[in-house]
């Protein structure tokens, strides 16, 4: 987030807005600390129920999209878009500049099937349940969800998020024990 | 048998409109942004 908030900072007076997206189905209490981190001035929303990974066709993130003037995208990487990276600064870098990125320049997602629509409904029917406070059964249309979708990252990590909060709420997110749930398929 | 969702966002596409609240709960839509170059960026706490 100090990276994003950092590059709008230098290019808002060229016209260029940054609005994120925290998808996180426990709401607006998850993300806001990492924006005040920031000290974020960009706009964030919350897409709880996980309306984008359906609408955009995507199952993982941080992704980004860089949309012109029009509305148009212009550029879209799904997954590993992190503006730590080299790689990710220059993109948006050039992108601020002007330079058209208007080809395609990520074969792989361009490939890619777009997530399940039975999976995310589950995981809204499971949040419905969630907000009642009917966590374990909200668990299970998670877990439905995630069968059925075995990729998508949004419904497995925000189980592992509820049901494991001390790997992420006590202090930094626990990326070695992540991987481990992904090696053990949980 | 898996239903894909039928909206894969490419490039060139015009970037589907949405409303969701801001961490204060006030709506927000892309659309609010036309006429402006928005870098849009998915992420969570975890």
């Amino acid at each position: 987030m100090p990276g994003w908030q950092r590059f709008y900072e230098e290019n808002a007076s060229k016209g260029i807005e940054v609005l994120t997206v925290a998808m996180d189905a426990q709401g607006a209490a998850k993300a806001r600390p990492y924006v005040e981190l920031a000290h974020g001035t960009f706009q964030t929303v919350v897409d709880a129920e996980n309306v984008l990974g359906g609408m955009y066709g995507f199952r993982a993130i941080p992704n980004g999209y860089l949309i012109d003037e029009n509305g148009v995208v212009q550029y879209e990487k799904l997954g590993g878009f992190d503006i730590r990276k080299p790689e990710t600064a220059a993109i948006v870098n050039r992108w601020a500049e002007g330079e058209d990125l208007a080809a395609p320049q990520d074969p792989k997602a361009e490939a890619k099937d777009g997530p399940s629509a039975e999976a995310i409904a589950l995981f809204q029917k499971g949040l419905e349940l969630y907000k009642a406070d009917s966590v374990d059964e909200a668990m299970v249309l998670w877990r439905q969800g995630f069968a059925l979708d075995p990729d998508n990252y949004i419904i497995r990590k925000q189980i592992w998020a509820v049901e494991n909060p001390d790997r992420f709420y006590a202090g930094d997110v626990d990326y070695d024990w992540q991987r481990e749930q992904t090696a053990k398929g949980q | 048998m898996t239903v894909k969702a039928s909206n894969t966002v490419k490039v060139g596409d015009t970037a589907p409109d949405f409303t969701l609240p801001s961490l204060d709960g006030d709506p927000v839509s892309l659309s609010d942004y036309r006429g402006k170059r928005v870098a849009l960026f998915m992420w969570a706490s975890w």
